[in-house]
This record gives C-alpha cells, structure tokens and sequence, in this order.
C-alpha cells in the first residue's frame, strides 16, 4: 500500500476573474481601447482646428455675406473657446450622439449608418477574393519555389501591387462595362430598380434576407469590379506573406516525418503546412480588412460607390468637422476590433500561444 | 488525498471556443452598431438613409416605392420610364431654403414652382404660380397675383401665405441664398397677391423670383416638420433633415429618396396641376465621376451626362447613340488683382494692373477652354444682356504690358496668384488655366509665383481681401445683368475681395442708376458703361466665358440647359 503525499500549493488570493487569462486579456484591451479612442478624439479635435479654413464659407459658398458667417459661427458654436467646443463634443459624444454633419444635415450615426455598410459590403467581398487568390497563390508559389509557377506568380502578385488603383478601376471599367458590356458600371444598382428594404444596409444581404434574387443578382454585379480593385494589392500582399510564412514551415521535421509516413501531400498541405502558417497570414489578412474598409475612398470615388471613404473625403475637403470627428472615431474602433479579433484568433490557431 | 478532476475537453480547446466565441461576437457587435444605429436614427428622426418611400404623404407616384416586394427587375411596375441623369454631385441640402448647387438645382426646378420661371436658355420671366405681375415705376414694389388653381403635391392648394412663408423663412435662416432677400419685405394682402417690396429701385425682382431659392413650399408641411420664418429660424429651425427624405412641393415631381451622395430619386406627382407633367413616371439624378459618365452616356438608356469637359465630348461627336449639345456657360473665369497697397503694394499699382491686363494671351486662354469657350469682354457673360461685344475684347499687346510694367517703377515685380485647386469649372482645371498666365507675365518680365489651395482654405483668405491676385470665376445667382453691380466699390462683397473699398463716385453713380432703371435694354446699355471703365482701371481681368457641355442618349428630346435651373427634366421627352 502506498501513502499519498497531500502537496500543499500556494494560495492564490487574486479574484477568480483575474486568475484566468483570457478574462483578464479582455479587460486590459478595453481599458486601452477606451483611452486610445479618447486620444483619438482629441488628436482629431486638435488638428481639425489646424487645417486653415472655415467651416462658414466652405458650406455657405463664397456669396456668404459677414452676417450670415458670423451667424453660422454663433449657430455651430464655432465662436466658444477651444476646450469649451471639445468639452460639448465630448459630453454628446458619451451621450451617443456625434452631432449633426454640416454638409448632410444628418445626425453623424445616422450617415455612418448609411455608408459604412456600403463599405462593408465592398470590403467583405473584397477580402473574400483577396484571401481566396492571395493564398492560394502563396502556397503555390511556395510548393512550386524557384520553378517557373513561382516566378510568374511573384510577378503577378508585384504587379498586383504595383498596379495604381485608379488606373485598374477605369481600365477594368472600359473593358467590362464599356467594351464588352458585360459588368456594370460604377453606383450599387442599376437606376431602375429599387433597393431592397433595409436590414443590415448590404443590398447583397438585404435582397437575400427578402428573397429578391433579381436584385442580389443586380447588386452583386455591381460589387465584382469595384471589389476586384480593391482586392488587386491586397493580393500581392497576401501571395507574398504566405509564400513566406509557408516556406518557414514547409522544411520543418514534423512535415517531413508526415511525407515519411505516406500522409497524401493535399492533407499535409491543408491540415500541417497551411494550419501553422496561418498565425501569420491572419495577422496580414486582419490589417488588410482594416485598410480596405477605411481607405477605399479612390475605388469609391470611381465606381460612384457612396461608401464611409467617399463620406470622409468630402468631410475633410468641406471642413464638416462633426462628420470628421466621427469618421475618425470609426476607423479607430476598425483597427482596434481587428486587431483585438486577430490576437484572439492567433491563440485559437496556435495552441503554444498562451494568453497571458 | 488526490482527487481525479470531472472528464472534459481539454483547457486549450476550450479557452479557443471561447476566444472564437468572444471574436465573433465583437465583430457581430461592430456591424450590429452600425445597422442598429440607422435603424434607430430613422426611427428617431425618419431620415439617414433615405431610402424610405416616406417621401410624400398623400401621394404615391407611379413608380416602384421600397416596400415593393417580390423580385422587381425592372421597377415595381414592369413599364416604369425612367430617365438617369449623371453629375458631380453638389447637394448640400434639399431644402432650397438653405443651399443652391447645380445638381440640387436639378432636382429643385423639378419638385417645386416659383412665381415666375423661365424656359429654357430664354431668361425672361413667365407666369408660373403667378400669373401676373405689375411693377412700381421707381421699381421698388412688385405685386404678383396668383393663380387660384395651383395645388401641392399633398391636394392642399397653395396660397400666397405659403409664398410669404417660404420667402421669409429664406430671408431669416441666413444661409447661402438669403442674401437674394436683402432689402426686400413681403406682404400677402389676400389668399391670391403677394407683394414683394424693395428698400431701393430693384428691377431685377421679376428675375430673382425664378431662382431656385425662391421655391415656394408647402407651409402647413414645412411648420409640422419643424420649419419656421421667425427671426431665430437659424437657431429653432428643424426642417433641414426633414427635407432630407420629403419634399414640399407643387412640381410635377415628388422626392421619393435621396441618398446622401449617390442618388436623388424623383417620382411623378399625380396631382400636378400644370401641363408639363414630365414623360417620365421615375427620375434618377446618379453622382457619377465625369470619366464614368462618359462611359455611361455611350452604354445607357435615357440617360445625361452632365460633366463632360469639351475634350471628353469632341470625343463623342459623331458616334451613333449619343447627342452633344454644346451651349455658352454663364461662367466668366477672370483674374483679379488686389486694390488694397496693405494688402499688395504691387497689385495695386495701376500701372502694374495694365501691364497684366495687357500681357495675357487671351486666345491661348480660350484655347485651354476647349469647344465653345470664347474670350471674355467683361465680365458680364454673353448669356445675359448686358454683356459687352466680343469686338470690344481686350487683347494681347505685349509692347503696350511692357511699356506699363516700366512705368510702374517697380523693378522685377513679384505676385503670387492664388487659385482653388479641388474643383473644376465645365471640365477646365483651374491649375491649367494659371500655369498659361504665369507663363504670359513671366515673358513680359513678372515673376509669378502660384499658390493652389484646396477651396475650404481659399475661400477664407479670398474673403478677407487679402489675396494679393487670383484666377477665380463667377457664375451669377440670378440671370440679370444687375447682379454685377455689386462688383462696384463700396460696401459689396464683391469689391470687397479685391481689396477694393475706396468709394469711386463715378462708378457708384453708374451703378445706382443701373439698379434703379427699370427699361431692360438701356439697363443692359449702362451695364456695358461699367464694363467699359472696369477694363480701363479695376481689378477685374475677364479672361474666358466657358461652354457648357450636355450629352444625352440620342432618343432624348429637349435636352436644353437652362441658367439658373440647369435642366427641366418634366420638359425632356423621348422621340
């Protein structure tokens, strides 16, 4: 018979919530998100007040006499001192409220509501094909290194890069839409037909979710070429990273022994090559969902698309600094969720990494 | 004692359900806002995304509204007509009360009636809502008398208190229109007069009051919404988001949707009481960059393209499908000097103002300016009378700049010409435009230094009247020679920009007579007067008067354009 030695641990007095990590990793991003998205306000604040010009005459137009410009300054409260206006922005804003753009005359919410799902819907679709051609060419090119896939496809993805946006969009606009007719071009629907009712303000998804397959179909057309611009660099990038990453692991013990073991090459591509790659490639992936969904202000403009860029482009050039504050605002929370979500992600597809 | 732990998936897995869990739900969070966020906002304030067909309350139009459901591939109803009109969209607000831009202007001679209109590139005044008017002979009191037929979009008939709403709300918002309402009061004696009076002669009235500013709205509509005509408008005014997804109109289209920088979409007004009913049941202004609309154009039916520069249209002269149309524009570019010596003791020298005058190559200028442009005699354009005969055209003379510029006793003179740099006028960049007079002052011994600016920046600066020389341009509020009095010296904005503020007796008695003349043609006479001694010593260079360019598909009939309006489209038909 054997005794059992009872093995006194130390005791950990810390709340139950702190002692597990992923809890505790929440909390600590919060807390910094809240504090950069503070910053956020008050950089945006500080330099909106930088750009010499005024809000007056960019909205009243040129004609505007002395009177009516003194009188949008006492009506916007352009006239209060500096920390006062910031100090007003910053109580609606905790309010929910990010007032009222001067050029729209809509509530802040309620244009972001409206153009960020456009975006989004762009965005998505853009990533899809980013992702699905970006990768795929990455592990070919890795597989096939130093051969002539790889080659052609390192050109592809330089040239993917290379290429300027705006001369792509009206070049793929001239031969699809133009030439061959067989594309749409530029706006989100054709001028005849109706949007669908509004859910999530996709009309991809909206015409779905009401089972208007003429106008998805329509929609959708819309979204191919504006969503192949905008994918065109993300692919380049992507093909590169990959290649990379998977090159790091491809010469790895592991992957041999499993060739050794007779594992067909497609499973020991897709279930160990690709699977430890992958921390690396969502991390890229991650970012380029950001910047797509923030800065498609060229490709928007070109397709006529009336997206969050296009939105934030005439802000800045009509100084409507309430739509300013909340368009900045916005794009702080994409790159702070995303990067947030990535770091999750990471510790899902990497088992050694522990949150910590 | 040991105890054995419960079964259960090992920590790592689960610590990754509950990471992918936590992602997910962030991300559905994200987009959840935003969706959520509209939703509320409309119900709130019934605007954002305008998509709604809330546009109108009584009346429904002929053309698919939003609810419809069902798989409509061509509009609700299979034989919808509907006519798509590209533009760089300008729209600052729906509410004529507010804002007036060329693409809202559009949009604006469709949904609303004023007392008088006019047709086409004919600026004279017609009866409209009114269908008369008489004139004080000191032109300071014009009384209009209505017709008792007209009615809004909503059945309720319009009466000379939602004439005298609409003008006074204009005149007390203070916004970028009002300034057409200084000076004058309006009275509404009876249901069917209004009487607009003038604090000096204003023979111009007749012509102000077909402006898009003057747009008469549905006052009962209006006041519910929030609108109102009271001194404190620009504080208690609530109607500017309202207008966002209504219209409150007697036009023969209703607003069905307007998405903030895309689209405006109009639907026939059933209850439209005049005659021009418009063919077409659905009208859809798109904002199209002028290099999509050239392709559009070509692939589209029913459609205009309003943007075109002259390049872009040469290229479509002769092709089968399309119709250029190539008109005057009312836009007069010009370079203007500075008056002021604090602000530019070289730009005010006259000397130094002659030499420019004269050092310019003009017909190089309205080269840049492409089909149609022509050099500019004053700055009163050719589409108003008034204007001055392109034979008395100022024109290069390089040894006259010369002998001005060594008169001037300045050595070696040094300007800085500002220009707005983001926008373009009929296609022309203003970059294009200052880079050929640079060159032509530099030959003549100047050094010009250019300064581009975005608008938001120039604006202030111009305003101010400190520029000491600048390319801008001039497109009138209303479609009377009179307007350019205000160039005079003296209080006007206008001079005021040019540093210009030393009263002239001459020139002011020139303009006192001209906006007390109630004749048109010796109006017109005396405003080529004033013309004639801007040109001998002002700031104002006229260069250029630009075309402006329309394409339409070539089934499209009457596609004119219009001044103040830039198109009808209830006058647009179909061969």
């Amino acid at each position: 018979m054997t005794q059992q030695t009872a093995v006194s641990r130390p005791v950990d007095a810390r709340p139950a919530w702190h002692r597990r990590p992923l809890p505790r990793f929440v909390a600590k991003r919060l807390a910094a998100s809240v504090l950069i998205l503070f910053g956020i306000t008050v950089i945006s604040f500080l330099l909106t007040q930088a750009v010499p010009g005024d809000p007056a005459l960019a909205n009243l137009g040129q004609r505007a006499t002395p009177e009516q410009i003194a009188n949008y300054h006492r009506v916007h409260g352009l006239d209060d001192p500096l920390p006062v206006q910031y100090g007003r922005y910053l109580v609606n804003l905790l309010h929910g409220d990010l007032g009222v753009s001067q050029q729209t005359h809509n509530p802040v919410m309620a244009d972001l509501g409206s153009f960020v799902p456009a975006t989004l819907e762009l965005a998505l679709l853009a990533v899809v094909i980013a992702v699905l051609v970006g990768v795929g060419f990455g592990v070919l090119a890795a597989l096939y290194r130093d051969r002539w896939p790889d080659y052609l496809l390192r050109i592809v993805s330089l040239s993917g890069i290379s290429v300027p946006v705006f001369w792509l969009a009206l070049v793929l606009l001239y031969v699809f839409f133009y030439l061959w007719s067989i594309l749409p071009g530029g706006s989100r629907l054709d001028p005849d037909l109706v949007p669908p009712e509004k859910v999530t303000g996709m009309y991809t998804v909206d015409a779905l979710l009401h089972g208007q397959w003429g106008i998805f179909g329509n929609a959708f057309s819309h979204l191919i070429l504006p969503a192949v611009v905008l994918a065109a660099s993300s692919i380049g990038l992507l093909t590169r990273y990959t290649r990379t990453a998977v090159l790091e692991v491809i010469d790895q013990d592991y992957v041999r022994s499993a060739r050794a073991q007779g594992l067909p090459e497609r499973t020991i591509v897709f279930s160990h090559v690709l699977r430890a790659a992958l921390p690396a490639v969502i991390t890229v992936i991650g970012l380029l969902f950001a910047n797509v969904l923030t800065g498609a202000v060229l490709v928007e403009n070109i397709f006529s698309w009336p997206g969050l860029g296009r939105y934030g482009f005439h802000a800045a050039t009509t100084l409507d600094l309430p739509a300013i504050m909340g368009v900045s605002l916005f794009v702080a929370l994409v790159y702070l969720v995303v990067n947030f979500v990535v770091d999750l992600l990471y510790g899902v597809l990497d088992p050694r990494i522990r949150v910590t | 004692m040991f105890t054995a732990r419960k079964a259960g998936p090992p920590r790592v897995r689960r610590t990754g359900i509950v990471a992918l869990a936590a992602a997910g739900a962030l991300a559905m969070l994200l987009s959840a806002c935003t969706t959520a966020t509209s939703v509320d906002q409309i119900s709130e304030s019934g605007t954002s995304d305008q998509s709604s067909s809330a546009a109108a309350p009584a009346t429904s139009g002929s053309a698919a509204t939003s609810d419809a459901g069902g798989d409509t591939t061509s509009g609700a109803a299979g034989d919808t007509k509907t006519l798509t009109i590209d533009s760089s969209f300008i729209v600052t607000s729906m509410d004529p009360s507010r804002a007036v831009t060329p693409t809202q202007s559009v949009a604006t001679r469709a949904m609303y009636d004023t007392l008088l209109r006019t047709h086409g590139e004919d600026t004279t005044p017609e009866p409209s809502v009114a269908k008369s008017f008489d004139a004080s002979d000191d032109a300071k009191t014009y009384t209009f008398h209505l017709r008792d037929d007209v009615t809004f979009a909503d059945g309720s008939k319009l009466t000379s208190a939602d004439v005298l709403f609409s003008l006074q709300r204009l005149a007390a918002l203070k916004l970028g229109g009002s300034y057409l309402m200084d000076g004058l009061t309006v009275t509404a004696p009876d249901p069917a007069t209004v009487v607009i009076s003038s604090k000096d002669p204003k023979p111009a009235i007749p012509i102000i009051v077909t402006t898009p500013a003057f747009a008469i709205l549905n006052s009962a509509m209006v006041k519910a919404a929030g609108g109102t005509d009271a001194k404190d408008a620009p504080e208690k005014d609530k109607a500017d988001t309202w207008f966002n997804s209504h219209s409150a109109g007697s036009g023969p289209y209703i607003l069905q949707s307007y998405k903030t920088d895309d689209s405006i979409t109009l639907v026939r007004n059933d209850k439209y009481w005049g005659e021009d009913k418009g063919e077409f049941d659905r009208v859809v202004i798109r904002n199209m960059t002028a290099a999509t609309q050239l392709l559009n154009v070509q692939r589209g039916k029913n459609e205009i393209a309003l943007d075109l520069s002259a390049t872009q249209s040469a290229s479509l002269k002769g092709k089968d499908g399309v119709t250029v149309r190539t008109d005057p524009s009312s836009s007069v570019f010009r370079v203007q000097m500075n008056m002021d010596p604090k602000a530019s003791t070289v730009a005010a020298n006259p000397h130094i103002q002659a030499a420019v005058r004269y050092g310019i190559n003009y017909d190089a200028i309205v080269q840049l300016g492409g089909e149609g442009a022509v050099q500019a005699a004053g700055i009163v354009p050719s589409t108003l009378p008034g204007a001055l005969p392109a034979s008395e055209a100022i024109h290069q003379d390089v040894a006259k700049a010369k002998a001005e510029l060594a008169a001037s006793g300045i050595d070696k003179p040094s300007l800085t010409m500002t220009y707005p740099s983001d926008i373009n006028v009929n296609g022309l960049e203003f970059a294009t435009l200052a880079q050929r007079v640079a060159a032509d002052l530099q030959a003549i011994g100047f050094t010009i230094k250019l300064e581009a600016q975005p608008v938001a920046t120039y604006l202030p600066e111009w305003v101010k009247g400190k520029t000491e020389m600048t390319l801008t341009y001039n497109y009138p509020d209303y479609m009377d020679s009179s307007y350019y009095s205000s160039f005079v010296p003296g209080t006007s904005s206008d001079s005021q920009r040019a540093g210009w503020n030393t009263d002239v007796p001459a020139l002011s008695q020139l303009r006192d007579e001209i906006n007390s003349t109630v004749d048109d043609a010796k109006r017109a006479s005396l405003m080529q007067d004033l013309q004639r001694k801007f040109n001998e010593n002002s700031p104002y260079i006229p260069l250029m008067q630009t075309a402006q360019t329309v394409v339409s598909t070539s089934n499209l009939t009457n596609v004119v354009l219009d001044p103040s309006w830039i198109l009808d489209v209830a006058a647009i038909g179909t061969k």
